[in-house]
């Protein structure tokens, strides 16, 4: 056996093999990635391959003060800046309904002076799902469904998440809250540690939050049953016709030696939080179509003022996000 | 009459120049090599760079002219990439998320 084939196979096992290897350094092959995602939960064409069932909206950003003194960042200057925003469900499946307790997300396109964007996909939960690429992938793994059932099988889940209860905090936070009333009502966390560069070179880390400028709103068991699963997206354009949906755009402030690599862990509690500025949505798209399409949200796109922290599970989604994007635009891409 | 034909001549040659001028002229917003999204994808701006230990999924003949995502033509030497947000890359780079130009 030469050795090249040697490492593949024990690559592969690698990648399948629970627990201890979460802590791996092999890199994911983003092919690999989206692959495995399509795998576990289904092949949609021409939808994305998480967030599938989403609606375009379009606003604007006015940074504050405490922005500008943050960072140099030209997002904060004060001057209106142009954003895209993409409301969806989490999951694959663009027909999820909207009156369960999964995910929503709120990614965001600020078009900002000399060529710059800022990119972001910010989730319903002050966590991601996974610390690392290796660790969703052996996750995904985990929940592929079983070609002889058409199920996942409890036994591999539960002997995963066994060996990695860090992936069950996204889940528990999920359950432990109401169903959102809309998609303007909830909070959406950047989940991953970024550091501000002031005007005098000065860095701070943080982790942020938008929040939506007239609180959060939540549906009971029974009023969320009477929704029923389509709700979101007219809930959406009534709202914004009305023009009440605004978020603030707040940052918690890290503290020498809070954990910045890991989105499976929030700074602790009490952090002091600033105001960097207010995003309003002003417009929402009539039908599926709107200036999201081929926007793929790749969090490591940013301004000059802002930076990565090292979290590994921040940078692995670059790739992966570029991947399914390709495979959208070639099967026909849909909102 | 011949003051209008000379016109369109002049016109013509000028766009033909001009089109050529964009066609070679470097992006200014171009993606570099160091940027922390290109390290992400593990962007070089020139295949021959591409650490093939690191990214054995790279195949001869694959470069950003020949991706999907890439947004320029074949003369294009840089164009924008929508894995970058719409920042250019050049038409001889790589990165992890290559699909091929369907």
């Amino acid at each position: 056996m030469n050795i090249p084939l040697l490492s593949a196979i024990t690559l592969i096992g690698t990648s399948f093999t629970v627990g201890a290897f979460a802590q791996s350094q092999i890199p994911v092959n983003p092919v690999s990635m989206v692959n495995q995602f399509e795998a576990t939960n289904g092949k949609f064409e021409g939808y994305r391959r998480s967030g599938a069932k989403g609606i375009c909206a379009t606003g604007e950003f006015i940074g504050s003060p405490e922005g500008r003194a943050l960072s140099v960042a030209s997002v904060f200057s004060g001057k209106p800046i142009p954003v895209v925003v993409r409301f969806s469900v989490g999951g694959a499946n663009p027909k999820a309904a909207d009156n369960t307790k999964s995910q929503r997300n709120m990614s965001l396109q600020f078009t900002l002076p000399n060529g710059e964007q800022w990119l972001m996909g910010n989730i319903s939960a002050p966590v991601f799902g996974s610390a690392t690429p290796q660790q969703l992938m052996a996750s995904l793994a985990a929940r592929q469904p079983d070609p002889a059932t058409k199920a996942p099988d409890p036994a591999k889940i539960k002997a995963f998440t066994d060996a990695n209860p860090e992936v069950l905090l996204q889940g528990k936070y999920l359950a432990s809250q109401p169903v959102p009333a809309s998609f303007s009502s909830v909070n959406y966390w950047g989940v991953h540690a970024f550091s501000f560069t002031n005007p005098s070179g000065v860095k701070q880390f943080g982790k942020w939050v938008f929040e939506p400028v007239n609180g959060t709103q939540g549906l009971s068991d029974e009023e969320a049953k009477e929704k029923g699963g389509n709700f979101l997206f007219d809930d959406l354009r009534q709202r914004v016709k009305s023009g009440k949906v605004a978020f603030n755009f707040n940052l918690e402030l890290a503290q020498p030696g809070d954990k910045l690599d890991d989105a499976t862990v929030p700074l602790p509690e009490g952090r002091k939080k600033i105001n960097l500025g207010v995003l309003k949505v002003t417009s929402v798209s009539d039908d599926d179509k709107g200036a999201c399409l081929t926007v793929n949200f790749n969090p490591m796109v940013m301004p000059k003022g802002v930076e990565p922290s090292n979290d590994p599970m921040l940078s692995a989604r670059a790739a992966p996000y570029a991947v399914a994007l390709g495979r959208r635009l070639s099967e026909g891409a849909k909102q | 009459m011949l003051n209008k034909r000379r016109n369109f001549i002049l016109v013509a040659a000028g766009s033909l120049v001009s089109g050529f001028a964009i066609a070679q002229k470097p992006s200014q917003n171009l993606v570099l090599d160091s940027d922390p999204s290109a390290i992400a994808l593990g962007y070089v701006s020139d295949v021959k760079k591409i650490d093939t230990n690191k990214f054995p999924q790279y195949a001869l003949g694959q470069n950003c002219a020949a991706c999907t995502l890439f947004q320029g033509t074949a003369k294009d030497a840089d164009a924008p990439c929508l894995a970058f947000g719409g920042k250019a890359v050049s038409a001889k780079g790589w990165c992890s998320a290559w699909v091929k130009k369907g």
